[in-house]
């Protein structure tokens, strides 16, 4: 048994690489052609929501190929599934961008990745009949790779959220203000805690929806996509209002600029705030930007991007994006 | 005056947190049921997962939000 588990274990960074390469063009991709800062953090949102999508359908399609022991509705049922997120998700696609067309093929994408170990198991479940409602510790190896993406995938998007929100806090807010309100807005943080758990607690009451054969019900699935996509419309409401020069609408401004324009309203003595400018524009670059550190290394990314080729533009890039990403630590 | 952000970021970590205990329960179940004895490998590949996807997001989120 233990030897039976460790197998999808050990065959799972493999695909949750392979489900890396996969997803992260996706949102690079449309951040990179995002016009204004929350509007890129609204579309991330909305990438976030619909990769929940993308792994129900595949739990899903792994379901209905694998559990065919839970009588005939439930694979009737499942054959809706690819109809229901589409209806739900071409409206969020016909409200963005013309460049949002290339959603659906990342979507696809995705669906494919998690779908794909469902042809695997079928051999490996069809022998097996009732493996999958007997106990724990029977699942075949495409319902655990399924499993194990799932666990990955969510614990990655919360982090992921939380944390590039917590980034745009601090951008929009100043020092000071971010004294007084951050307390507010971690109340903000603790109270969806709160209303997530009741109504998950709720929705394990609710009527199962497409659930069953080990796959989870598609309602919560479906209810958190859908916070997921109230938190990127608030997110792209949340800029400082009332202020013509910093307040966001500038995509061309640099960081620091934005910084001094909040120091420079928080604080009325104007002579002080500018003449200190250029050491906060430095000491703000120099803390989260690095003003050097990004150049060299994106100039090691452009490298490497001409050093792979037509075929492995795609696979440059992505390593280039994320050398780049560990060059923005420091 | 800063009464609409702090609602806009209200709003945004209460859907964020709500959608995130959401899938929470689905998530413990997923790694109950993989085998409570998988768990820390369970966690370790988070780490590695996380690292450099992570890092790829930032680094398109930075190219975006600030410059």
């Amino acid at each position: 048994m233990l030897a039976r588990q460790t197998v999808p274990l050990r065959a799972c960074p493999r695909r949750s690489l392979f489900l890396t390469f996969l997803a992260t063009p996706l949102a690079s991709a449309f951040l990179s052609r995002s016009p204004a800062k929350e509007r890129g953090l609204q579309l991330l949102f909305r990438c976030l929501s619909l990769s929940i999508l993308g792994g129900s359908l595949g739990q899903h399609a792994q379901r209905v190929v694998t559990g065919g022991q839970y009588g005939s509705t439930q694979p009737c049922l499942g054959h809706y599934q690819p109809l229901l997120v589409a209806r739900l998700g071409l409206p969020v696609l016909c409200g963005g961008q013309p460049s949002f067309l290339l959603l659906p093929a990342g979507f696809l994408a995705l669906y494919v990745a998690l779908g794909s170990p469902a042809a695997a198991g079928i051999a490996a479940s069809s022998g097996r009949h009732l493996a999958g409602a007997l106990g724990a510790n029977q699942l075949a190896p495409a319902q655990a790779a399924v499993r194990v993406c799932f666990f990955l995938w969510v614990s990655l998007l919360n982090l992921v959220a939380v944390s590039s929100l917590w980034a745009r806090s601090a951008d929009v807010f100043s020092p000071e203000a971010a004294g007084r309100l951050f307390g507010l807005l971690g109340a903000g943080a603790t109270l969806g805690q709160l209303l997530g758990s009741l109504a998950a607690g709720a929705l394990a009451r609710a009527p199962v929806l497409g659930g069953g054969g080990g796959a989870p019900s598609l309602l919560p699935l479906l209810a958190s996509a859908g916070m997921l996509e109230l938190a990127g419309q608030a997110a792209a409401r949340y800029r400082l209002q009332g202020k013509p020069a910093g307040s966001g609408g500038g995509p061309s401004l640099p960081m620091s600029t934005v910084r001094v324009g909040a120091e420079d309203e928080e604080e009325v003595d104007g002579g002080d705030a500018q003449s200190q400018a250029p050491g906060l524009g430095g000491a703000a670059s120099g803390g989260k930007a690095g003003g050097g550190g990004p150049a060299g290394g994106a100039s090691a990314v452009r490298a490497l991007q001409r050093g792979g080729g037509a075929s492995g533009s795609l696979l440059g890039h992505l390593l280039g994006r994320t050398l780049e990403g560990y060059c923005l630590i420091r | 005056m800063q009464l609409r952000p702090l609602s806009a970021g209200f709003a945004a970590f209460c859907s964020t947190l709500a959608g995130y205990f959401l899938l929470l329960p689905l998530r413990d179940e997923a790694g109950v049921s993989l085998g409570t004895h998988n768990l820390p490998r369970l966690f370790v590949g988070c780490v590695c997962f996380a690292c450099p996807l992570a890092a790829l997001i930032s680094a398109s989120c930075h190219k975006v939000f600030w410059t």
